[in-house]
């Protein structure tokens, strides 16, 4: 795919041309979304306005990365919305003991009770668990942590994506993946001892 | 954690798992990490947190997210449209100081050559007003009733050539040729007028070729539209009199105008002043047209680069 054509195109008026692109980025996109919102609906609405406005701010592209360009567009996107969470606060979905009415602390209603097959079944614990301390993270640090040690987007790109300096992510990721590390101390016992610390995979 | 373990350790040990430190900085991590088991087993645990944000799944975008001209209908505009008002919009603004400062600098000059011309100008005329008399002016009243004739006698109007404010009990007036028999009294002149002060060949002396009825019907409206008060200095009208009081209202001299003067003022110092017409200044018309061009031209770029 001939990136720089089709965004050649795109400014041209070429609407096929940009889809294409989309279709590149899109499942880029909708990951870091998800990761940064933890809800599909949401995440999904935030790839298409980001989508739309990277469209018609095609002009504004100056060259460099599309990927860490588009991804700007999403994680603005994605910290329009939390700041709009934050404003207009909703219930949790915590699920509280049915004895005393108090809420949970440990984590243990991450474990799902259906039945499924082994891997998924751990897959979807470890996911949990994650996802859990991703949104225990400030969004600044959620989104830095996500591109990199998620996404697999290396430094340059993340300081383009946030429009933060490169120190700046350096700082970020560190901090993030000490928070990290401290939340998945508390999974531990949960995880599948592959995913353990010190476990046998390591 | 260690209290040997600081922030900066933490930034070294995370940019040491992505290899992002120079070949200096590694060697010293390196080192740290064969030295210090806390520094190793920070980095253990980094690695392990690493590894399992890398083994989070990776989802399926649950629908495309292609755009459809429906949902980015995006106008087509001329590419050049933007530069082009960013660059007269410059250009305006470029224009607008340099005209505003021209002005500036231009007029500043100019009033102060004029600031200093004018005690000049002062002290010439004041030496030209203490070695010239100075000739009373004469006032010349329109051959009708004045604003204060309402007034007065309306027997003695037959004869009036003015009437001087005041109204009330009885309009200040006096005649020409006929004393009135009005009672009221004019502020600026306390002494009674000669009785023939202007002569005859100066002053229409439309009195006599008034009718009769005309100047019995104090109509405010026909008032209104006569010439207004005429004030006249010309010394060849002056009274000898009246010249003895150089600098006193009242020495005023009260004639009738001709009626190519009446409605003028005039003054024996100074050729009489024309108003010119009040047209506007080339350079206020740049001004504002290079604002109004600058403000507009770069709106629209603005709204064309946003939108």
């Amino acid at each position: 795919m001939d990136e720089q054509a089709l965004i050649t195109d795109a400014l041209h008026g070429d609407i096929d041309a940009f889809n294409r692109l989309v279709l590149a980025y899109q499942d880029l996109a909708f990951n870091v979304a998800y990761r940064m919102l933890t809800d599909e609906d949401l995440a999904a609405d935030a790839v298409q306005n980001a989508f739309i406005s990277a469209y018609k701010n095609l002009r504004a592209y100056r060259g460099g990365s599309f990927k860490a360009w588009v991804l700007r567009m999403v994680t603005n996107g994605c910290y329009d919305e939390l700041r709009r969470q934050k404003r207009r606060p909703t219930v949790p979905l915590d699920p509280v003991s049915r004895e005393d009415g108090d809420e949970l602390d440990s984590a243990e209603w991450l474990r799902s009770d259906d039945p499924q097959p082994e891997d998924a079944f751990d897959q979807a614990e470890l996911e949990h668990a994650l996802q859990h301390c991703l949104e225990a993270l400030p969004a600044d640090f959620r989104a830095v942590v996500v591109l990199v040690d998620v996404q697999g987007l290396d430094y340059e790109e993340v300081s383009h994506s946030v429009q933060t300096p490169l120190g700046t992510v350096k700082s970020r990721l560190a901090r993030a993946r000490l928070k990290m590390r401290d939340c998945l101390q508390q999974f531990q016992e949960l995880l599948p001892p592959q995913f353990r610390l010190g476990g046998g995979d390591r | 954690m260690n209290d040997r373990i600081t922030d900066r350790d933490i930034e070294l040990i995370s940019s040491y798992l992505d290899s992002r430190l120079s070949p200096a900085e590694n060697e010293k991590v390196r080192a740290r990490l064969k030295s210090e088991p806390q520094f190793k087993q920070l980095l253990d645990e980094f690695t392990y947190t690493r590894r399992l944000l890398q083994a989070l799944p990776q989802k399926r975008a649950p629908r495309n997210f292609t755009l459809s001209t429906e949902k980015a209908p995006i106008p087509r505009r001329a590419v050049w449209l933007q530069p082009a008002l960013s660059f007269v919009s410059i250009a305006a603004a470029v224009m607008l100081v340099v005209v505003f400062s021209s002005s500036y600098l231009f007029g500043s000059a100019r009033s102060s050559t004029a600031k200093e011309a004018a005690p000049e100008a002062a002290m010439l005329a004041a030496e030209n007003a203490s070695t010239e008399a100075n000739p009373p002016a004469i006032i010349n009243w329109n051959p009708v009733m004045g604003m204060g004739g309402g007034g007065g006698d309306m027997a003695a109007q037959e004869v009036y050539t003015g009437g001087v404010g005041g109204g009330g009990a009885g309009g200040p007036g006096w005649d020409v040729s006929v004393p009135a028999a009005g009672g009221g009294t004019s502020d600026a002149t306390e002494e009674p007028l000669p009785e023939s002060p202007v002569e005859p060949g100066l002053a229409p002396a439309p009195v006599e070729e008034l009718p009769a009825e005309a100047t019995a019907i104090p109509e405010v409206a026909a008032v209104t539209e006569e010439p207004p008060l005429t004030v006249m200095s010309e010394p060849r009208e002056l009274d000898p009199a009246a010249s003895n009081a150089e600098g006193d209202l009242s020495s005023l001299i009260l004639g009738i105008p001709d009626e190519e003067q009446q409605g003028q003022i005039m003054s024996s110092d100074q050729p009489p002043v024309v108003d010119e017409p009040n047209r506007p200044d080339l350079r206020s018309l740049l001004l504002i047209i290079s604002g109004a061009v600058a403000l507009l031209a770069g709106a629209a770029a603005l709204v064309l680069r946003r939108y």
